[in-house]
């Protein structure tokens, strides 16, 4: 009878250990997503689809970018970076500059 | 080789090289551009650092105006494929393979006859450099210069039941062939105009050497759809209508210049364009408007084209 109380105390404490691990990853898969980090290029010298292909190509590859968005009317490139990535500008304007087009300012957008 | 054709000396195979040298073979069917832009020639748009570009083609080029006696019905099927590559973001490589089916049918002393050969053509090898590059916001004006190479990848020694095909029936010419010129574009967000010249000197092979040729094209594109930019990167369609002047000089045989060949064409080509972030589809008909060819030479009736182009 004892045995089979320790084997049940010891299944609720894994369990209970389980739930709260879930939890926790949960808690940071939301503060994540919470917390999008987004630089906008403004761009010019695109102004037709099928030129956006290159300059989204040549962004994406930069370490630590997740997403690349061209709103091309705009002339804006929104930058979406991985969770506690950098890019430097310097990098960007050299990205702009070999798909073949001219970088203009570079704004943030989450900064205080 | 002049020995060769000496040889044949059959008034059937003799007679086809006239007609056929009478005909004149003036080649419209450039294809070295592979960015959106207008479809029968260059444009000036930039091939990005890193990305590479494929193009597919069909033109369908018809003869049978004829001035001659021999009723010619020439038809050209030519199906290009073209590389491009964007070395820097100012340097881009280019490399044009074609598949040729080539089809000559004429009437002869002997009745009528049919000639020709399909395969692989001359390949072309260009290289572009942007010297001018003028970008503001939905609009881009550039200037690109090139040169290029046409290489003799194309069989120019086919024979058939009556003998050697003509220079112009076979599928290569046997000679390098240099090639220069310049395009410029300015494309906004509702429409694109290009232009461009290219002068290409035709050396010889095979004791024949086929007329320099130079070439004046323009190209207007207008954005039919969407009427208004919405958000992110929308599909455009356009409506396109290009001018190809073409000079091209007269054909020598063995040292002597074919008073049938050469001259000068001027076309006019409605098409449509569909545009992608991916993908072009396009379609092209090229009209002649003016064909002032020398003597006999025969002259086209239209050129087709269709076909697409993929970026990666």
């Amino acid at each position: 009878m004892m045995a089979i109380y320790r084997v049940g105390i010891v299944g609720i404490w894994v369990l209970a250990l389980g739930m709260v691990q879930m939890a926790a990853v949960s808690a940071g898969r939301s503060s994540t997503e919470e917390t999008p980090r987004h630089i906008i290029i403004r761009v010019d010298g695109a102004s037709c689809p099928f030129c956006a292909f290159g300059l989204e190509k040549r962004i994406g590859r930069l370490d630590g970018v997740a997403n690349v968005r061209l709103e091309m009317k705009e002339g804006k490139v929104i930058v979406t970076l991985e969770e506690g990535a950098t890019v430097s500008e310097e990098a960007l304007r050299r990205a702009v500059d070999e798909a073949g087009f001219t970088p203009r300012e570079i704004v943030y957008p989450d900064s205080p | 080789m002049s020995t060769r054709l000496k040889s044949r000396g059959c008034a059937v195979w003799a007679g086809s090289v006239v007609a056929w040298l009478a005909g004149g073979a003036i080649v419209i069917a450039d294809l070295d551009r592979v960015e959106a832009g207008p479809i029968t020639f260059n444009s000036a748009l930039p091939v990005p650092q890193g990305v590479f570009i494929f193009r597919g083609q069909a033109i369908l080029s018809r003869s049978t105006d004829d001035s001659s006696t021999m009723d010619r019905d020439r038809k050209v099927l030519t199906i290009p494929a073209v590389f491009a590559y964007g070395v820097t973001r100012d340097f881009a490589v280019f490399g044009i393979v074609p598949y040729h089916e080539k089809r000559l049918e004429l009437t002869t002393s002997s009745g009528r006859v049919r000639r020709g050969d399909s395969g692989v053509g001359d390949s072309t090898f260009l290289v572009r450099y942007t010297l001018l590059a003028i970008d503001r916001l939905g609009d881009t004006r550039r200037f690109a210069p090139f040169v290029g190479l046409k290489a003799p990848t194309g069989d120019d020694d086919q024979v058939d039941g009556l003998g050697r095909l003509p220079q112009p029936l076979q599928l290569g010419s046997g000679s390098w062939d240099p090639i220069a010129g310049t395009s410029f574009t300015w494309q906004t967000f509702d429409w694109e105009f290009d232009a461009a010249v290219q002068y290409r000197v035709n050396t010889e092979a095979n004791n024949f050497e086929f007329g320099d040729q130079a070439r004046a094209d323009a190209s207007f594109q207008y954005r039919l759809w969407p009427p208004t930019l919405g958000s992110g990167v929308p599909t455009f369609f356009y409506g396109v209508i290009e001018s190809n002047l073409v000079y091209a000089g007269k054909n020598t045989v063995e040292g002597v210049s074919d008073p049938n060949s050469g001259g000068i064409t001027w076309l006019l080509a409605p098409g449509l364009q569909y545009v992608t972030r991916r993908v072009v589809l396009e379609a092209i008909v090229q009209i002649p408007v003016v064909q002032d060819l020398n003597g006999t030479a025969l002259e086209r009736d239209y050129i087709v084209r269709g076909g697409f182009r993929v970026n990666f």
